[in-house]
């Protein structure tokens, strides 16, 4: 650097220091200075204290916690007060030594005896964990995850057992017969009766880790950066994917394709909500107008029952609900009786059913049509009567008297398929993100307890009634078989096979193992969702990116290929609702004067100012002032009077409010606007970096004395100035993109209610990483969010204390010098996964091609992109075969003498006690752990020296490296129990394979030492040499402008701002760069390395962040000539890691055949596979018999014995020969006959 | 069952004859045609509604009055009959909507709406006022681009 550089950069750090103080004028202010800050508008910028409030208190993985805390706090004694009481009444049995008399007594009696069991109060302990030995200790999941443990806590349950006596009829089935019991004879209660495990979620309330600070958590071995939100299930970490469905009680138009039966179609998927009933769906479908004769008219409306076998037409139904009249149903159909179009409309449907004019005709008719025959009349009512009152629009109530309600809701489903018919309402978005519901950990876990619970009651109802019937004391303890719930729980987690054991009903891949290659990559994975449909669908609407996305789900992050679309990934900022009781709302509505549909008369709802309510897709009654309604449930919910969580939407068009407190509804918090202001007010940002003036005066400044009260998120919530939006209620907003769009003169709207708190926010973790991404073309922000997640990096500051199976650690990982604003919550700047390299963009030698890159050697030398890998080998002690822990397997250093089947590797680098020592360098198929097994000593091969069989454990055979760390410990079984860790250094070398963060992978194509390598004037050598045709069809302008900002702030020795949607420009970037003296768009004058002369062009060349991926060549660097075969073909293996051969495939086979080369295709598939040599006869054409030791040949066919032989010996596949004699033994014979080619 | 399915049908192919025949005939002069029924369209409205018997609620079908020679509306229930004063017409197929006739499906709450887009400089035509949402219509059938207006201080609403 000459001497004018120097001034330069000494006049640049003036400006720079300028610029810094600029910037700290908020805090470094005088006091008037301050007052005329506080007045100023909120910002763009201050957003970010929100966003930071945001992620303090509710971390990344909110979503998760919160889900499983539902469970643990409520749906899990929910669902034990549901299960009702079992009864059972003894059946006395005539085995010998019963007790005669109460035998008689039973008989001469009117009453009989009833027992009824109930489970009360559940209550759940801190995880813990029960040795052999029966000591019990409180688990932490780093012990779990080391020893291989769950990480479950006890749950416990009141059970009482009353004892009655009632008159024999009394149906003891039915839950009704509660009251017929009378007090209760005698009571018993067993307290905190011991139910089963339940897995706990770290970080989760009930989790040891909840209340714990940093220095703790790295006590515990912990890392601190960990947020939880997974579970440790026999020592791997298993996370819940969220399942997309769709929802429930929902009323759904579609429009038919023609050709077909019908124009429009009804759907109506009813569930009770926290039912274990599978969703009923309502059908109605309006029929086209037939062709032909015996046709039918067309638009009338027919409705699918369930159970019944046919159509019924809709006007039937409503008769079978008791709407008999016409005008009834007109008006709880049509509405408006003055509507001529619609009521013509339904006149076909009215017109079908004319000959069923009564009730118990209409409920006939539709009981003719079940499934029970050659009944009574009677019994076909009361069937179909049944049908309606449970089958169908079970959510509208499954109770006697429901029909009034029912029949509004079917009126409103008729409504709503006529206004589609007569084009006034639109068909519905199957892919709109509002209709859709994410269950998590908690509904999940929800339906897998009630089923396990329900066979636990079962098992209980069984052992109660053989204790009655056998006169035995019951025993509560003995009843309850815990490992129901403990091992179902278990299984579905372990495996991810949601639901019971063997059942067809279960999903797979639910629960998955944490995916622990990077921070990022784990963290992305705790927040993604999987939308369960065929895979194979060619249907391409689901997989598309929807309007209602926006926010909720990451446009960039996406796997490629078959789950394209269907595999999503939560926003930063989305939340997940984990549903609130609706009771709440009801009570709100009723007190807001909502009229109860049972109280109304259905001519109201023509009205034009009344509103239909619903809530939660029920229809519960009307109001007239829905304006009202709707501001005052939000100011309401805007001071958490109504958690903040419920929904309310005010479909306009429609005249409705739907009201929804379910769980599973996508929201995202939004700041609130009024009067084209936002409430927020820079009070309330100073507040919340702790810089307020509340008592006045001095202490924000500097901001040394925090005030006391520091803002929290939860303050921002209750005061009204940020809330939850749903995707649905997000349809009936206004939203302003930045503070600045709310007031200006050209705003867009003058109607807006509220704005984003920041656009970048709509991006996931992975893209969250990406410096720029407005600036890429979109594809490549998606290559980039799947490649960061195999970028090596730091993936848990604990990584020294685990035992992952496999784990890459990055050395010396630097944190990016662009950064985005949303790196802070990622913790990217803590746990980085990458270095800082200087990239040219230049051709150079060539050997850059084909996104290959060049590397300067001596910088690997130095220690760049070095990293280290760590492998887990484990082994335990278990029982064997024959029983008693005396017999079972022990690490031991085996003895060639005593033990049988020894391997091939070295066993010298076991210890005595049968393990490898820390430290020891291991290599090829060295042995780790040392373990025999005792043989059985049945003897009956006679006596041998053999005691024992060796069953050691061995290094993988390609693989080498140095013993890190050996842990012993016990299983739960109290079986001695190794975790062996090798670690091993990975130099960058060629082919392994690196990225930049924009999507650009590369392998190394050539390492040159640094005097080989380009340099500047400056004498910056580039650490990579990446291709230029790399940068035009892919257009990741970012990647350029990451890197003249990288240049820029290496220069100010600061970090740079690369968050997306900001106002910084690349003119803005390049006169920064300029203005320190070097062109302005990063390009440099370069020297070449091996002759030192200028070269003409010049090079893109700077400093930007390089991600080195999993994939290293020493893991794949793979040849045979000669190996292992397949024991029954005797053809070679395959893979890598048995040392296989490479596949020559039919592909491969066409183009040696179309190539002509025949002697090459015998050598590939015959000579180098499974080449093998028979004899055979030539009289019969069967194997000959032959020694060729002895050089006798002869063929025991009976047509051959004693005959002249004539053997000859040729040569087939091995796997020929087996075809043979597998067709032999199925009598099928195979016949050889050889002729020798005449040559002339 | 079978007979109430047939005597429905009877009726539908009559229906759907004439109408196709209807069709046929007015095709060159749809559009004057169409014009004057919708002039027409708004005193009829009211009068073409579907008749209910004061009995048993039911609806009432069109009838041919024999002895008297005259339209009348009876209940196929009970033996009740009304006399149909001055209105010969008893069905109307609209083949396409207008846009302005789709005014009256438009709840007058709309105005309320954050989302739509609002005009400073329309002046309603009922109170003068100058600010009005409007929006294209949504209803399919009308493939018109024509923007409905409402009012947001009177409601009124209308097609510009």
């Amino acid at each position: 650097m000459d001497e004018d550089d120097v001034d330069m950069m000494e006049e640049q750090e003036e400006e720079e220091d300028a610029d810094m103080a600029e910037q700290q004028e908020g805090e470094g202010m005088g006091e008037d200075e301050y007052a005329n800050y506080q007045d100023l508008p909120v910002s763009q910028e201050d957003a970010w204290a929100v966003i930071s409030a945001y992620f303090e208190e509710k971390g990344l993985v909110r979503q998760q916690l919160d889900s499983f805390d539902e469970f643990i706090q409520n749906t899990m004694q929910e669902l034990v007060d549901d299960s009702g009481a079992i009864r059972v009444s003894p059946e006395y049995q005539h085995t010998v030594g019963y007790d005669e008399d109460q035998y008689d007594d039973h008989l001469a009696g009117e009453q009989k005896a009833v027992f009824s069991i109930a489970f009360g109060q559940v209550y759940l302990s801190k995880p813990t964990n029960v040795e052999k030995d029966g000591t019990v200790t409180n688990m932490f999941p780093h012990e779990a995850r080391l020893r291989n443990l769950t990480y479950s806590a006890p749950l416990y349950v009141d059970v009482s057992l009353n004892q009655y006596s009632c008159a024999k009829e009394v149906n003891i089935a039915d839950p009704a017969s509660e009251e017929l019991m009378g007090d209760a004879i005698t009571t018993e209660h067993a307290k905190k009766e011991f139910l089963g495990y339940v897995p706990i979620m770290l970080r989760s309330l009930f989790c040891v880790l909840s209340d714990k600070d940093d220095a703790d958590l790295s006590d515990l071995g912990e890392c601190i950066y960990d947020q939880g939100g997974y579970f440790v299930i026999n020592g791997s970490e298993k996370v819940m994917i969220a399942q997309e469905r769709l929802s429930n009680n929902h009323v759904y138009a579609f429009e038919k394709k023609q050709p077909s039966k019908f124009s429009w179609v009804i759907e109506t998927r009813s569930q009770v909500e926290g039912s274990s009933r599978p969703v009923s769906t309502l059908y109605l479908q309006m029929y086209q107008k037939g062709g032909g004769r015996g046709s039918l008219e067309g638009n009338q409306i027919r409705s699918t029952l369930p159970y019944i076998r046919t159509d019924i037409p809709i006007v039937i139904i409503f008769r079978a609900l008791g709407y008999v009249a016409d005008r009834d149903i007109i008006e709880h159909a049509v509405y408006d009786l003055t509507d001529g179009e619609m009521m013509d409309l339904f006149r076909p449907s009215l017109e079908e059913a004319f000959v069923i004019q009564r009730q118990d005709v209409a409920l006939d008719f539709i009981g003719r049509r079940g499934s029970a025959r050659d009944v009574t009349k009677d019994d076909r009512i009361r069937y179909a009567s049944g049908i309606l009152q449970k089958e169908v629009l079970p959510h509208v109530g499954t109770e006697e008297h429901c029909e009034t309600k029912k029949g509004f809701f079917l009126g409103y489903a008729v409504h709503k398929l006529l206004s589609c018919k007569l084009g006034r309402a639109e068909e519905d978005d199957r892919d709109h993100f509002g209709k859709k519901r994410l269950d998590l950990a908690g509904p999940l876990l929800g339906g897998l307890f009630r089923i396990l619970f329900r066979k636990l009651t079962l098992d209980v109802r069984k052992h109660l009634q053989r204790c009655l019937d056998e006169g035995k004391h019951f025993n509560t303890g003995a009843a309850i078989k815990s490992n129901h719930i403990t091992d179902g729980l278990k299984y579905s987690l372990a495996t991810g096979n949601w639901g019971d054991r063997g059942s067809a009903a279960s999903k797979a891949g639910v629960s998955q193992v944490l995916n622990r290659l990077t921070y990022a990559s784990s963290l992305s994975h705790l927040r993604r969702c999987n939308t369960p449909l065929a895979r194979t669908g060619k249907q391409a609407k689901p997989r598309q990116l929807h309007n209602t996305h926006w926010g909720m789900v990451c446009p960039a992050e996406t796997p490629e290929g078959q789950a394209v679309g269907l595999v999503k990934n939560l926003a930063l900022m989305a939340y997940i609702t984990t549903g609130t009781a609706q009771v709440p709302v009801l009570e709100f509505l009723e007190e807001f004067s909502t009229e109860n549909l049972t109280d109304i008369l259905p001519s109201v709802i023509a009205e034009p100012n009344t509103c239909k309510i619903f809530v939660n897709g029920n229809w519960v009654g009307i109001h007239r002032d829905p304006k009202a309604l709707v501001d005052t449930f939000r100011s309401l919910r805007r001071m958490v009077d109504i958690d903040a969580e419920v929904s309310i939407v005010r479909d306009i068009s429609q005249k409705e409010v739907r009201i929804y407190t379910d769980a599973g509804r996508i929201c995202r918090p939004l700041f609130v606007v009024q009067d084209q202001q936002l409430c927020i007010q820079r009070q309330h940002i100073l507040q919340l970096q702790g810089l307020s003036m509340v008592e006045g005066g001095e202490e924000g400044v500097g901001g040394a004395e925090a005030s006391a009260k520091r803002l929290t998120w939860t303050d921002l919530l209750m005061e009204g100035l940020v809330e939850y939006i749903d995707t649905e209620e997000e349809e009936t907003t206004m939203i302003a993109m930045e503070p600045k769009d709310l007031d200006s003169e050209d705003s867009y709207s003058s109607t807006y209610t509220h704005c984003e708190i920041h656009p970048s926010m709509i991006l996931g973790v992975c893209a969250s990483i990406i410096p720029f991404p407005d600036h890429n073309q979109s594809p490549r922000n998606t290559y980039q969010s799947a490649m960061g997640k195999q970028a090596m990096g730091i993936y848990a500051s604990n990584y020294q204390v685990r035992m992952d199976t496999m784990a890459h650690v990055l050395h010396y990982p630097q944190k990016p010098l662009c950064t985005t604003r949303a790196m802070e919550f990622l913790h990217f700047r803590e746990l980085p996964s990458g270095v800082n390299c200087i990239v040219g963009i230049m051709i150079y030698t060539g050997y850059n091609q084909e996104d290959s890159l060049i590397m300067n050697q001596s910088a690997i030398d130095r220690g760049l992109f070095r990293s280290s890998y760590y492998r887990c080998y484990i082994d335990q002690e278990k029982a064997s075969s024959m029983g008693s822990s005396a017999n079972s397997e022990i690490f031991e250093k085996p003895s060639l003498d005593s033990t049988r089947g020894m391997k091939h590797g070295e066993y010298g680098k076991l210890d005595d006690d049968g393990l490898v020592a820390p430290g020891t360098r291991v290599s090829g198929s060295d042995i780790l752990i040392g373990k025999t097994a005792p043989l059985d000593g049945g003897g009956h091969t006679g006596p041998s020296r053999y005691t024992k069989r060796d069953c050691s454990t061995s290094m993988k055979a390609n693989e080498n490296g140095i013993v890190d760390n050996v842990m012993v410990s016990t299983t739960k079984e109290g079986y001695r129990f190794t975790k062996v860790r090798i670690r091993n250094v990975r130099v960058p070398q060629v082919g392994d394979k690196f990225a930049s963060r924009h999507g650009q992978k590369g392998t190394i194509g050539m390492t040159y030492r640094q005097e080989d390598m380009p340099f500047s004037c400056e004498g910056i050598v580039p650490d990579i040499i990446v291709n230029p045709h790399a940068i035009p069809s892919r257009m990741t302008i970012a990647q350029l402008i990451e890197c003249i900002l990288g240049k820029v702030v290496v220069f100010q020795g600061c970090e740079g701002d690369a968050t997306p949607f900001t106002d910084v420009t690349v003119e803005d970037v390049s006169t920064r760069l300029h203005s320190m003296g070097y062109q302005r768009h990063g390009n440099e004058a370069v020297y070449q390395g091996h002759t030192g002369r200028f070269l003409n062009a010049r090079v893109f060349l700077g400093p930007t962040f390089y991600q080195r991926l999993k994939h290293l060549v020493d893991d794949k660097v793979h040849s045979r000539a000669r190996g292992p075969v397949a024991m029954l073909t005797r053809q070679p293996l395959e893979g890598r890691s048995r040392d296989g051969g490479l596949r020559m495939g039919e592909m491969e086979r066409d183009c040696l055949i179309t190539h002509g080369c025949a002697n090459f295709m015998r050598d590939r598939f015959f000579c180098n596979s499974d080449q093998y040599r028979i004899h055979i006869c030539e009289r019969c054409g069967l194997t000959a018999q032959s020694n060729l030791k002895k050089m006798t040949y002869e063929c025991r066919t009976p047509m051959c014995v004693g005959r002249p032989t004539k053997i000859c010996q040729i040569e087939i596949p091995y796997a020929c020969k087996l075809l043979f004699q597998e067709m032999m033994s199925m009598c099928i014979s195979t016949r050889i006959y050889t002729s020798i080619k005449q040559q002339n | 069952m079978a007979d109430w399915q047939e005597e429905e049908e009877g009726e539908g192919v009559a229906q759907q004859v004439q109408q196709q025949q209807q069709e046929g005939e007015d095709e060159e002069e749809e559009d004057s045609l169409f014009g004057e029924e919708d002039d027409d369209a708004g005193q009829q409205q009211d009068v073409l509604l579907m008749r209910f018997c004061p009995h048993d609620s039911s609806m009432l079908y069109p009838q041919e009055n024999k002895r008297e020679r005259q339209l009348q509306y009876a209940c196929r229930l009970c033996r009740y009959t009304e006399g149909a004063p001055d209105q010969p017409l008893i069905y109307r197929n609209e083949m396409k909507k207008e846009v302005g006739n789709i005014l009256h499906t438009v709840p007058s709450a709309v105005s309320d709406d954050p989302t739509l887009a609002r005009s400073q400089n329309t002046v309603c035509g009922n109170c003068q006022h100058n600010e009005a949402v409007f929006f294209q219509s949504e209803v399919a059938q009308s493939d018109s681009l024509a923007l409905i207006f409402v009012c947001c201080n009177c409601d009124h609403k209308w097609v510009n």
